[in-house]
């Protein structure tokens, strides 16, 4: 009885194996052929001076080497990881505020709460425009304000490039992490307050002790999202620094975008994204693990 | 008594310094949000001088500048639309087939192919950026509308998170139809398709605003002005030096403009999937 009921349930699985290709298959063959084939090219040109007319040379550890003596190269990971590691603190830290404002009914918290994403519609390039016009040296908006104050013209994007970049990147980025902040806040079960209020806790011991510690799972993935995606940010780089002042704005995918569309040197870019391969897919990792846990304990 | 309706007045004027209090830090919050943009928008309607100088307001605001944008800027606003109308209907029936069947569906295999389709989701797009330049240049399909769409219609991340949605439908809804003798592509198509429509306007927002604001792609693959992208069309606007800033806060507020009209149509839907798509 029961070896039978096996064998049938094994059938059906068999008949099952056709339908499943059929739903599968699009996406199947677009990610092995457009992700994976590629991904796995990209391991083996890493090894070999990349032409695109002539046949490819093996020229084995060789780019390997000259990235790895390339200050900029290094340079540009250090200023990926200062650019993350001021954005996200200041990012996050607004957003809880205004999460914690808008959470209330209050007077005007519905108008924040439907206008705060609008700057995540706007693309790298568009905002980088705009930001580019405000900090501009001579006709910038932000010098005319100081200029109020009596203050002399800033040269921002010469004198604090990376400031000029930060401002963008922050506004640019608030809304989602507001909104999903404003989501975890609204999942802590209120009696969990309540209880606390009855023990005489005050509103900072409450944060601290039950705001923080239930939000930990959705704080720990907004992390290391934005962390892995702000290390990836060239748009603004691009079109507000540019790659002038000793590459104080240059990115690791500026660096790469470079080496691409100025210098023509394609295997050197594939071995320093390569390289970015190995840092980001460890943060995709950490949270993929994360979510698989997160799962199974519920 | 007089000293109770007294207090009573008192709260009530302090509920009131409050609520001023509150709505002026919400007036802040919502100018910073749009500042930006209603400055792009001020900007475009300047004279070339009047936006190199700074001044806050034009003394006569005008579309000239509006009017020198070219043809080729608005055929590849068309051309960029029409791409990401292409782009987020294959995206949406690809992703959502496939995770379906994770989700839903026993099969042979099912694990090692599910680790497969996730491997995306650890590669970032930089990696495969050249590579996938040369593959498409040997396939001859460089310059065409097919290498800037395909390349990116299949998306671990969303097909990820399609499946963790269709796994929250109950078995018993599936059940009554199964016994009603439907296939697994009507149940698919009657029952979970319906179902899915928030998760799968993420899906669709997502890939729309993935196609619409692409910059490095477009640049590496396509050459021909007709086929031109928006992103790359506004960044080429900008000269290093001597930039006409009306004509370039008219190109870059249009561009923008499509992205903002959706989401002001579709505010409260996008305000409230955020809350699902979090960590969900």
């Amino acid at each position: 009885m029961n070896k039978q009921s096996k064998r049938s349930k094994r059938k059906i699985k068999y008949k099952n194996d056709l339908t499943a290709f059929l739903f599968i298959f699009p996406a199947f063959f677009l990610i092995c052929f457009f992700v994976i084939y590629p991904f796995i090219s990209s391991i083996f040109l890493s090894f070999y001076d990349v032409k695109v007319y002539e046949e490819n040379i093996f020229v084995g550890f060789k780019y390997y080497e000259i990235v790895f003596k390339d200050k900029n190269f290094w340079r540009s990971l250090g200023v990926a990881f200062e650019y993350a590691g001021i954005l996200i603190p200041v990012q996050f830290g607004l957003a809880f505020l205004i999460a914690l404002f808008i959470k209330k009914d209050r007077l005007g918290s519905k108008a924040v709460k439907s206008t705060i994403y609008v700057p995540n519609m706007i693309s790298g390039i568009v905002a980088g425009t705009i930001f580019s016009l405000i900090l501009a040296y001579d006709s910038g908006l932000l010098n005319k304000f100081i200029g109020l104050f009596g203050i002399d013209p800033i040269p921002f994007t010469n004198d604090m490039p990376m400031l000029s970049i930060l401002i963008p990147g922050i506004w640019l980025g608030l809304g989602y992490i507001t909104l999903v902040i404003l989501a975890g806040l609204n999942e802590v079960p209120k009696d969990y307050y309540e209880a606390a209020e009855l023990d005489g806790a005050n509103s900072f011991q409450m944060f601290f002790h039950i705001t923080i510690p239930c939000m930990k799972n959705t704080l720990i993935y907004l992390l290391i999202t934005s962390l892995a995606a702000n290390l990836q940010q060239y748009e603004l780089s691009m079109m507000i620094t540019g790659d002038l002042y000793n590459g104080a704005t240059t990115t690791p995918n500026y660096y790469i975008y470079n080496l691409l569309t100025y210098q023509n040197r394609r295997s050197q870019a594939i071995v320093a994204s390569l390289l970015m391969f190995i840092i980001l897919g460890t943060l995709s990792a950490i949270v993929f693990s994360m979510m698989k846990s997160e799962k199974s304990s519920d | 008594m007089n000293t109770l309706v007294l207090n009573k007045d008192k709260k009530k004027a302090k509920k009131d310094i409050l609520n001023i209090v509150w709505l002026l830090i919400a007036i802040i919050i919502i100018s910073i949000s749009l500042f930006p943009i209603f400055w792009m928008f001020l900007s475009s309607l300047k004279t070339k001088r009047e936006a190199a100088s700074g001044v806050f307001f034009p003394a006569n605001p005008s579309f000239e500048a509006f009017k020198l944008l070219d043809y080729t800027f608005f055929n590849s606003l068309i051309m960029t639309f029409v791409g990401a109308l292409i782009s987020v209907s294959l995206c949406v029936v690809i992703n959502l087939l496939a995770a379906y069947a994770f989700a839903r569906l026993d099969f042979h295999g099912k694990k090692y192919i599910w680790a497969i389709i996730l491997i995306p989701m650890f590669v970032p797009g930089m990696t495969i950026l050249v590579p996938l330049y040369l593959l498409c240049s040997e396939l001859r399909i460089l310059d065409t509308l097919f290498v800037l769409i395909i390349p990116g219609v299949a998306q671990a991340t969303h097909i990820f998170f399609m499946r963790q949605f269709f796994l929250t439908v109950p078995k018993s809804l599936e059940d009554a139809a199964k016994i009603d003798g439907a296939n697994e592509f009507q149940l698919f198509l009657h029952i979970f398709v319906p179902l899915s429509s928030g998760p799968s306007f993420i899906v669709a927002l997502g890939a729309f605003m993935g196609y619409w604001n692409a910059y490095l792609w477009p640049v590496l693959v396509v050459e021909r002005e007709s086929l031109k992208q928006i992103m790359q069309v506004v960044q080429s606007y900008r000269p290093s030096h001597d930039p006409n800033w009306p004509l370039i806060m008219a190109a870059s507020l249009i561009a923008t403009s499509i992205p903002l009209i959706i989401y002001f149509a579709f505010n409260k839907r996008i305000v409230d999937s955020l809350k699902i798509s979090g960590i969900k």
